[in-house]
């Protein structure tokens, strides 16, 4: 049956919404833990503007509340209705093109995102505070979870799964990207010599908000090193959250959609030429070459990537 | 294909499980466009042509460019096209006029002139207030009647001649009076009640059964099975889904 590009559209950001909603859950998480510490470590009450950065929101907080206090950050990225990208907004926008599509999702689909929305109407009526706020991200990434699930195990293999995939994973890779881009100046070399516990503690932290704890053990069996984790993060294809596993997936993705379709364009171009860039370099020459620059280079390009999937498939 | 005005339409949900049941896209004034006075709609894939349109749209917000110019729900040019012979519109614009509520009340006569037999169906008695006698019934016995105007629809813009306190009938005879043509009136009719599960518990609530009747080259089939409709307001006696009325399963127990 043929796909509306309307239909596209909406899976594609609802996907895109989901894994929004699950990252600035990890974000916080990663803040919440990090501002637990005993501030003999110091510095630590920046995690929370450091938390806005990631999520792309310091210049809306600033002129909305000021000054960041942890109870403040809380509600603008949990709950707040008039932050586009609050947990909140990001179900509630996920919800709304859901339902634009009831007829292209299963059943289990709409259960997971419309349960999660309920759910959040909840939240949202009582409010997060502090002490709420590991039971609230629980619940956003379970939310996370089970729309994934869902999608993976009910929906049809055709155009509709792969576009609701293709927003998931150019979202995903834009979040890696931003903590890498907001934390970058503690992987970098330099900072290592300077050593000490914090920065123990703030790349433990980047591995979370990725889920990577237990896999960095995996791959590296070694301590915490900056430079390893920038090299999870990018280049190991096998760590679901690297910029290099989201690219495969998408052209993964994309070559299903050309052979379904018989005829591929600049989307695909543009995916395969990322793709080799993060297969053909190492995580040294990155770095030689700056890593912020590879960074906000390769955010450009996952930009120009879901400009360039909406061009050709999506209006 | 299916057109509809989009989520925020109160029976939106009746048209996405018609498109669903049907197998037909559900598609919106903006996912349509015209060339060549011919349909297209837009997909992953680029343009497909259109060829059947199963409208839900008000004729009024249909096609921007004929009817409403402030119309964000229709496809402009679709007229054109439809005149040209290059798509078919079903319903046909204009077939609104069978939903007049003034052309039920000649229901029995369009019976006897057409096929030449009496109606097995009553009528509800209505009174067309545009007559100068039915209107003077009316406005005497306001209290009693349910009054509605010709052209409404989703139980809006209507009097519950009962239910109404006496300020609001008198609003509403000043407006039967300015325009008489543009209402009927029926006796209040005792809707059956439901057991219904609201906030409280079980209580009674209204409801009405809509059958369904299909029309053929051969016969005429009525379904077996229809819409109930539920006013879930206590009391009320406006089952619209437009105004916050639901469903209910209806069971068929026998012939």
């Amino acid at each position: 049956m043929t796909l509306l590009s309307r239909t596209a559209d909406n899976l594609f950001w609802m996907a895109r919404y989901m894994e929004r909603a699950d990252s600035v859950a990890r974000i916080l998480d990663a803040a919440y833990r990090l501002s637990s510490l005993p501030t003999a470590y110091g510095g630590l009450t920046s995690e929370w503007e450091s938390a806005l950065a990631t999520a792309g929101c310091t210049e809306a907080f600033a002129a909305a509340h000021g000054k960041a206090t942890p109870e403040d950050v809380v509600h603008f990225l949990a709950i707040s209705p008039d932050n586009p990208s609050s947990i909140r907004r990001c179900l509630e926008t996920a919800r709304a093109n859901a339902r634009a599509e009831r007829t292209a999702l299963t059943v289990e689909m709409w259960e997971a995102i419309n349960d999660s929305y309920l759910t959040m109407q909840g939240w949202a009526d009582r409010g997060v505070s502090l002490a709420d706020l590991p039971r609230f991200l629980a619940f956003a990434k379970e939310a996370a979870l089970r729309f994934d699930g869902s999608a993976h195990r009910t929906m049809l293999r055709t155009d509709a799964f792969w576009f609701t995939c293709l927003g998931l994973c150019i979202e995903r890779a834009d979040n890696t990207a931003r903590i890498l881009d907001v934390k970058y100046h503690v992987l970098l070399p330099d900072h290592a010599r300077v050593g000490g516990g914090l920065d123990y503690y703030q790349w433990a932290s980047i591995l979370r908000s990725v889920s990577a704890l237990t896999s960095y053990r995996w791959v590296y069996r070694d301590s915490v090193k900056p430079w390893l984790v920038a090299d999870l993060l990018i280049l190991k294809e096998d760590m679901p959250r690297s910029l290099a596993a989201c690219y495969r997936s998408i052209n993964g993705y994309l070559d299903e959609l050309s052979a379904a379709y018989g005829w591929q364009g600049n989307s695909q171009r543009l995916a395969r030429s990322i793709h080799m860039r993060l297969s053909n370099t190492s995580i040294e020459t990155i770095f030689q070459s700056g890593l912020h620059e590879f960074v906000e280079s390769f955010l450009v390009q996952n930009n120009e990537l879901g400009a360039a999937i909406a061009e050709q498939y999506l209006s | 294909m299916l057109l509809t005005p989009g989520p925020y339409n109160s029976a939106y949900y009746e048209h996405s499980f018609l498109a669903d049941k049907l197998g037909v896209e559900l598609v919106e004034g903006r996912d349509l466009f015209v060339r060549d006075e011919t349909v297209f709609m837009r997909t992953t894939q680029g343009p497909k042509r259109v060829d059947v349109i199963y409208s839900r749209i008000d004729d009024d917000f249909l096609d921007p460019l004929v009817f409403r110019p402030d119309s964000l729900l229709g496809v402009p040019g679709l007229m054109l096209a439809y005149r040209a012979g290059n798509v078919s519109l079903a319903n046909a614009v204009g077939t609104g006029v069978a939903d007049d509520k003034a052309i039920y009340s000649y229901m029995p006569e369009i019976v006897r002139f057409y096929l030449g037999e009496e109606p097995i169906l009553q009528n509800v008695p209505t009174w067309r207030c545009r007559e100068p006698e039915a209107l003077a019934y009316v406005l005497d016995h306001l209290e009693e009647l349910v009054v509605k105007e010709v052209n409404g629809s989703g139980g809006y813009g209507m009097l519950v001649g009962p239910a109404a306190d006496a300020e609001t009938r008198r609003l509403f005879a000043e407006k039967l009076r300015r325009r008489p043509d543009n209402f009927i009136a029926q006796p209040t009719l005792a809707l059956s009640t439901c057991p219904t599960f609201v906030g409280s518990g079980i209580a009674p609530r209204h409801v009405d059964l809509r059958p369904f009747v299909l029309t053929g080259a051969d016969k005429v089939r009525i379904v077996p099975g229809g819409l109930t409709r539920v006013a879930l307001t206590e009391g009320s006696l406006v089952v619209n889904s437009s105004q916050g009325g639901g469903t209910k399963d209806t069971w068929i127990l026998g012939e």
